[in-house]
């Protein structure tokens, strides 16, 4: 009964994304447009950075456009599943809550579900192949998936701590920074993170998760980490999503206990 | 059955909305929760729906604490808030109540019966290609109701339902709310302003002011009060040509209200009626003379000015 | 025209005075800069490393750079209007006495007021410090002021396509993402190969993030810099047009859904 339900909401919800679509046409397409054109910005970068001579050493041209492609499928993940967990301070803040609490879905959820895109997540699955294939880079299925897991588990850490901060609304104050701050975490996914000196580079694989945003995905697909390392890396990861998690347990009970409303 | 148990809510402001309340409803009761504005009736309802937690004390819904456990008794509630929308705003009527029904996880068959049902009603069939943000403010509200009466709950609460409703309309959802009070025996909580209605609807009156419930009784017995009320006789005058008769007839009649170049006398019979306007018409150059039933909102004033000079 | 100055005048005071009030929440916007600077300076150390880059010139740049473009959430002028436009506010907007463009530019104003206050320490530094001369912030100040207007101009007039198309979040991300990409914010333009320079002169994007910044660390001559002022209000002069245009016939087609 439980897994009907999930089918049945499931369907519901991709039938709602279509009928999006069909009504703002014009909208679909430009966003899809826009998708490419921020790809070929962070390509372009690159390029221009390997044309002008500029090197990142222990990083080819070929191995940056692994990099890139994974940092779309962290996008793609971002922007078309977790991204909207940073403007849930609205829907607290504009007391949007109060309809939401008496529903049998839980709120968050709610929130998340129907906000996803799968024809921007199927999109962007394309993005990253394109970009693998011209790569030139001859990779491991298996650790692609694996590396693609990964990417996933850290935009649902991710999508924990902006939760988190969106919390800050049930003391009252209307934040908009909130959703600033909140995004501001994926710049962490722009360029590999083996710039930072090494005790930047702990933080980022222990208390917050940046490094597993593309970093460590894209180490471990090109097979620029010993094995042992990866494991170890690995629990970094469920170490984060430990503490994220049970922080934002406790950050929701307490906002809730906290919450009051607004208007009649 | 519904019980509120000492409940206060206090704002971070230290604002005191809500002091120290107790009642219960029983099953099967259709209850108006009544009150000036900021009296505290939204806040009331937000504790007894587990939105807000009480700073004191604690709403039970069939013995179980609703801020704590509030996902258990989800499936048994049915809550309208006040300008408040739940509808996803760019999909349509009908998306939006497959949405409800998928997430009550309501069957085809209830969920049809129940749309056919309610459209009897409230005729909420014809809204349903129309994309909710296109609607109309009363047309929504229909569609709010609508979706929480899909599963059936047990209880409902519903925030000032019948604002944006036409006349037609209004007469449907009371129909519609006593039918299914009768078939499910549903408890039913209103908040309305719409005094008139009363009678009509609700078996309970809740009263609520300055954060203190001021009448807790049967609609019958608030009726009798507001009907024990009598009418207003207004008379409009030119001049006054006898001061010291004028004095005697209002020491005589002391309910009376005087405003500029009229005044208002409230009666209780025919002869009472007769013999003011005789005086009347001795001591003032009469210009026009109305009589009307006694507003009930002005009679429900004066019922919580009372409650709160005795409290 | 005395009395529609007045209007724009106290509006403008009005909001001055408001976020004077809530002035934390300007700087606020400034929160994702720390974030960037930090990946910055580790990249082009890391880069420098092994290539010849001038590390002190990119660091100031992309301050610089990001000073402008994170200098007022310019997202939400477009966005504000959408919902406007969707939720039927703008009802509201068409039976006052003022032009719809005036509460959102007296705003923008306000705001950019009181947000110039972080330039001071900054030119002041550059100055003293020798990096910069006087003439170069003199035109600095004006080309970013121009600049600054163009950048609303390009945003309200993106807002006006909702009375078009209702929803317009894709017409803002593609800006977003041309703006990204030929405004120098992404990387100083003159790196860039010369084919691409020639492209980012399509756009006026440039106009606000790259020429004002590029005047002040290159001390530009000051024909360019007048060539590049004069360019600049022509643009604006455009846009101003071009936003006319699409208010005008969107009034016509609009649609005003219920709030």
């Amino acid at each position: 009964m439980y897994f009907r339900k999930i089918k049945n909401l499931a369907k519901i919800i991709v039938r709602f994304r279509l009928s999006r679509y069909k009504s703002f046409k014009v909208d679909t397409i430009l966003n899809f447009t826009s998708n490419l054109l921020f790809l070929i910005g962070t390509i372009l970068f690159w390029y221009i950075i390997d044309d002008a001579g500029f090197i990142v050493d222990g990083w080819s041209y070929n191995e940056l456009l692994v990099f890139i492609a994974l940092s779309e499928m962290f996008y793609g993940f971002e922007q078309n599943i977790f991204s909207v967990a940073s403007v849930f301070w609205r829907v607290i803040y504009t007391g949007k809550l109060d309809t939401q609490l008496v529903r049998p879905m839980e709120p968050r959820r709610r929130f998340m579900l129907l906000n996803i895109d799968y024809i921007g997540l199927f999109i962007s699955f394309c993005k990253v192949a394109v970009i693998l294939i011209y790569a030139q880079i001859r990779l491991n299925f298996v650790k692609l998936i694996f590396s693609i897991c990964i990417i996933f588990l850290a935009n649902y850490v991710l999508m924990l701590i902006r939760f988190i901060i969106c919390y800050a609304s049930f003391w009252g104050n209307r934040l908009d920074s909130l959703t600033q701050i909140c995004d501001s975490f994926t710049k962490f996914n722009k360029y590999p993170l083996i710039i930072f000196p090494k005790f930047v580079r702990v933080i980022f694989q222990t208390i917050l998760p940046f490094y597993f945003f593309s970093t460590y995905p894209a180490q471990f697909l090109l097979g620029k980490m010993t094995v042992e390392n990866s494991f170890i890396l690995f629990l970094g990861l469920i170490l984060n999503i430990l503490i994220w998690k049970y922080i934002n347990n406790f950050m929701w009970k307490k906002g809730r206990a906290n919450y009051e409303s607004i208007s009649g | 059955m519904i019980k509120v148990e000492n409940v206060s809510k206090i704002y971070k402001n230290n604002i005191s909305v809500l002091n120290n309340i107790n009642f219960d409803i029983a099953d099967g009761e259709i209850v108006a929760l009544l009150g000036h504005n900021g009296s505290g009736k939204s806040t009331l309802l937000k504790c007894m729906t587990g939105v807000i937690k009480p700073t004191c004390g604690k709403v039970l819904i069939d013995d179980i604490d609703i801020f704590k456990y509030q996902r258990k008794m989800i499936k048994n509630m049915g809550v309208v808030f006040n300008q408040k929308p739940s509808f996803i705003v760019d999909l349509s009527v009908k998306d939006n109540l497959l949405f409800f029904k998928t997430i009550y996880d309501i069957d085809d068959e209830q969920y049809e019966d129940m749309i056919d049902t309610i459209d009897g009603y409230i005729d909420i069939r014809s809204l349903y290609d129309k994309q909710y943000r296109k609607l109309s403010f009363g047309e929504r509200v229909k569609c709010e109701i609508t979706s929480v009466m899909l599963h059936k709950p047990k209880y409902l609460f519903l925030d000032e339902p019948t604002i944006g409703l036409d006349y037609n309309a209004k007469e449907g959802l009371y129909a519609l709310l006593r039918d299914y009070n009768k078939k499910y025996n549903a408890s039913i909580i209103i908040i309305t302003h719409e005094v008139d209605y009363i009678q009509s609807v609700c078996n309970h009156a809740l009263i609520i002011s300055g954060g203190n419930i001021t009448y807790n009784n049967s609609c019958d017995i608030l009726n009798e009060q507001l009907h024990q009320q009598g009418k207003t006789l207004s008379i409009k005058y030119e001049y006054i040509k006898d001061n010291m008769k004028m004095k005697k007839l209002m020491e005589k009649y002391s309910e009376n209200k005087v405003n500029n170049q009229s005044i208002s006398f409230t009666i209780y019979s025919e002869d009472e009626k007769n013999n003011i306007l005789s005086s009347c018409i001795e001591c003032m150059s009469v210009l026009e003379i109305k009589l009307e039933n006694i507003n009930l909102r002005e009679v429900l004033e004066d019922v919580l000015q009372e409650n709160k000079k005795s409290c | 025209m005395k009395v529609l100055v007045d209007k724009y005048l106290v509006l403008i005071k009005i909001y001055v005075a408001e976020y004077k009030v809530h002035m934390a929440a300007i700087f606020f916007k400034l929160v994702q800069l720390p974030f960037q600077m930090f990946m910055y300076l580790f990249l082009w150390a890391f880069i420098a490393k092994t290539s010849n880059v001038d590390y002190d010139y990119m660091i100031l740049y992309y301050l610089l750079t990001g000073m402008l473009s994170l200098a007022y959430p310019f997202l939400h002028i477009s966005i504000d209007i959408q919902n406007d436009v969707m939720e039927g506010g703008i009802a509201n907007s068409l039976v006052r006495p003022y032009n719809y463009i005036m509460p959102y530019l007296c705003k923008y104003i306000a705001w950019m007021c009181i947000y110039s206050i972080i330039y001071v320490p900054v030119l002041i530094g550059l100055f003293v410090f020798g990096k910069v001369n006087f003439l170069s912030i003199i035109f600095f100040i004006f080309s970013s002021v121009i600049g600054m207007f163009i950048e609303f101009m390009i945003w309200f007039s993106l807002g006006l396509l909702s009375l078009y198309f209702e929803k317009i979040r894709g017409f803002i991300r593609i800006i977003g993402a041309l703006k990204m990409i030929v405004s120098g914010s992404l990387i100083p333009l003159y790196i860039m190969p010369e084919t691409f320079q020639k492209l980012t002169m399509i756009f006026p994007f440039r106009y606000y993030i790259y020429i004002p910044v590029n005047n002040l660390l290159n001390n530009v001559s000051s024909f360019v810099s007048f060539e590049n002022l004069i360019a600049a209000l022509i643009w604006l002069i455009l846009l101003s047009m071009f936003a006319f245009l699409l208010w005008t016939e969107g009034k016509k087609r609009m649609q005003v859904n219920v709030s």
